[in-house]
């Protein structure tokens, strides 16, 4: 009997050390470095290639890199140089590799120390970063984003522009409302402008209006990431436009009530930040 | 490569200049440097590509053109803590003769703490083939030559002209020479795989055309044989007509023969010029930098 529950507990135990092996921690791995020193006009910099380990990515689950600070072990702060436009570090992605382009250290450095935090993004209805809207045409003049840090109102530039020409007193009581309970506009002021301005140029336009969506946009902490229309799960993109507070979304067919509104919205519930330390050994 | 042009180098270098006179004409400028330094894998080197820096130089006071050419002939680099450093010679490395003003010398990196270069110097080679020095070499009159058109030029060289029918001799000789190899495997494995056959029809395919037996695509073509391989014993060697314009595109080889392709149909006037590397046109320059800093 001693032997039998020596084997179990040696079998237990072998799976919990296992177990602890298998799991990878989350985090950032070094992979290689190249270092480009010259005498001409260019700076001098350093690519270090790293990957993030440990995480499940794939169109719901992105990463980015944020709050680096890069020292060499004289203590010089080393400044970051652009991110290169196929591996975005800044921008979430679910690309696992990361290349960090940072400017050189002196040739007296031996080593650097890489400080930072990965933001892993799940999107999901459940934590509020994917908010999906069907039935399009019954959600004019509402904040989309209510809750998420954002303010997203679906305009109905056909409905006002008809208001207006036929109703200045129904369409100034409409602008008031749209800013007091959809939030167009900083102020009421700010509201007439913009509605003003966007009828203006509406009636400029002589595209179908049902294939066409104009949104309202405030986004100072430029949480929105993607707006995207939808039917059977199949794009409705035309090309989209932004301005300094408009969002227009070109749809491919005129709106119908299947098509579903969708818009991907960072919030700090969806959001993981892993702390990360990487060493790095100068070539 | 007894004689050398008397030449001046100018270092000229933002930190550092030193000059050594050689002559009064020639001179290597050190215009740029560029270092890369690797570890890992990154997205453009594995774990066992090496560390190098390179000086890209300009020769000046010089003629250059297809007639006054230059390559390296050797490199000396000495970091600051009196370390060699080797050129590295990859699949990125050519030295050639080449009209270029521009010439790179890619080294191995000197450990990062080495912030100087104390001497990087070397020889170029001056190549100025002439007539006189023997450097380009014009036959004449080959069409109808049956003997060694080198016989009064060099004795070490042979080069014959093949003539058509010769050739038929010899693609006799050659598919008797693969029936017997294919008798000799026979008795070896008893029957010769698929992929065997298949192999043996390509060769005598290839023989044939290359030798112009069979419609090869090129409407004129000269065939030679050598005792040396013309891409190794020759800087450059083509067929020109009367009036002095290439007509030959490049060649074809199998075994000692090389046949060349021709735009036009070799006639009366047309010869042959050959450029090679004899001592006669060659000249070392000297060069030498000191105290090179690094960035």
């Amino acid at each position: 009997m001693d032997k039998i529950k020596t084997n179990i507990l040696t079998i237990l135990l072998w799976c919990l050390l296992g177990q602890a092996g298998l799991s990878q921690q989350a985090g950032l791995v070094y992979q290689g470095i190249e270092e480009n020193r010259t005498v001409n006009n260019e700076k001098n910099c350093i690519e270090i290639t790293t990957r993030v380990q440990g995480l499940e990515l794939d169109d719901n689950h992105l990463i980015r890199l944020k709050d680096m600070t890069i020292t060499d072990d004289s203590g010089n702060t080393l400044a970051h140089l652009e991110e290169t436009y196929y591996l975005p570090i800044y921008h979430y992605s679910n690309n696992s590799q990361k290349v960090l382009r940072l400017e050189a250290p002196s040739r007296k450095a031996r080593q650097i120390s890489v400080k930072g935090t990965i933001e892993y993004f799940t999107i999901s209805e459940d934590l509020h970063s994917k908010r999906n809207f069907t039935d399009i045409q019954q959600q004019y003049h509402k904040n989309l984003l209510a809750g998420n840090d954002a303010t997203m109102v679906l305009i109905d530039l056909e409905g006002l522009s008809r208001l207006k020409k036929e109703d200045e007193a129904g369409y100034s009581k409409k602008v008031r409302q749209l800013h007091k309970n959809a939030g167009v506009g900083t102020t009421l002021e700010h509201a007439k402008r913009y509605l003003d301005n966007a009828l203006a140029d509406y009636g400029l336009w002589h595209g179908e209006a049902t294939k066409q969506l104009h949104l309202y946009r405030e986004d100072p902490n430029n949480n929105i990431l993607d707006v995207k229309v939808y039917k059977n799960n199949e794009s409705q993109s035309g090309g989209a436009s932004f301005g300094s507070n408009t969002f227009s979304y070109s749809l491919k067919e005129g709106l119908t009530p299947e098509m579903e509104l969708q818009f991907i919205v960072k919030n700090d519930s969806a959001i993981k930040k892993i702390p990360f330390t990487l060493t790095v050994n100068l070539p | 490569m007894k004689s050398f042009i008397r030449s001046k180098i100018l270092v000229v270098f933002f930190v550092l200049l030193c000059t050594k006179v050689f002559s009064q004409d020639f001179n290597l400028f050190l215009q740029h440097i560029e270092e890369v330094r690797l570890d890992g894998t990154t997205q453009r080197s594995t774990s066992d590509s090496i560390s190098k820096i390179t000086f890209t130089t300009m020769v000046n006071g010089i003629k250059l053109d297809w007639d006054h050419l230059i390559k390296v002939k050797d490199v000396e680099v000495v970091d600051g803590q009196g370390n060699p450093l080797r050129m590295v010679k990859d699949m990125f490395y050519k030295n050639e003769y080449s009209d270029s003003k521009k010439i790179d010398f890619p080294v191995e990196a000197p450990t990062r703490q080495t912030t100087r270069i104390n001497t990087f110097k070397g020889r170029l080679l001056y190549f100025t083939p002439t007539e006189e020095n023997k450097g380009k070499v014009i036959i004449r009159d080959f069409l109808g030559n049956k003997k060694n058109l080198f016989k009064d030029i060099d004795q070490e060289i042979e080069l014959t002209l093949v003539k058509d029918h010769e050739l038929i001799d010899i693609q006799k000789e050659f598919q008797k020479q693969v029936d017997e190899e294919v008798e000799k495997r026979k008795k070896e494995v008893g029957e010769i795989s698929k992929d065997e056959q298949r192999e043996i029809e390509y060769t005598r395919r290839l023989f044939d055309e290359m030798l112009g037996l069979t419609d090869n695509g090129w409407a004129y073509t000269l065939t030679f044989r050598s005792n040396k391989k013309i891409n190794e014993a020759y800087f450059s060697f083509e067929i020109f007509n009367a009036e002095g314009r290439p007509i030959s595109t490049g060649y074809s080889s199998v075994g000692d023969l090389y046949q060349y392709h021709l735009t036009d149909a070799p006639a009366e006037g047309c010869y042959i010029q050959v450029i090679r590397e004899v001592d006669a046109a060659v000249q070392e320059l000297k060069f030498e930098f000191n105290d090179v800093v690094l960035p």
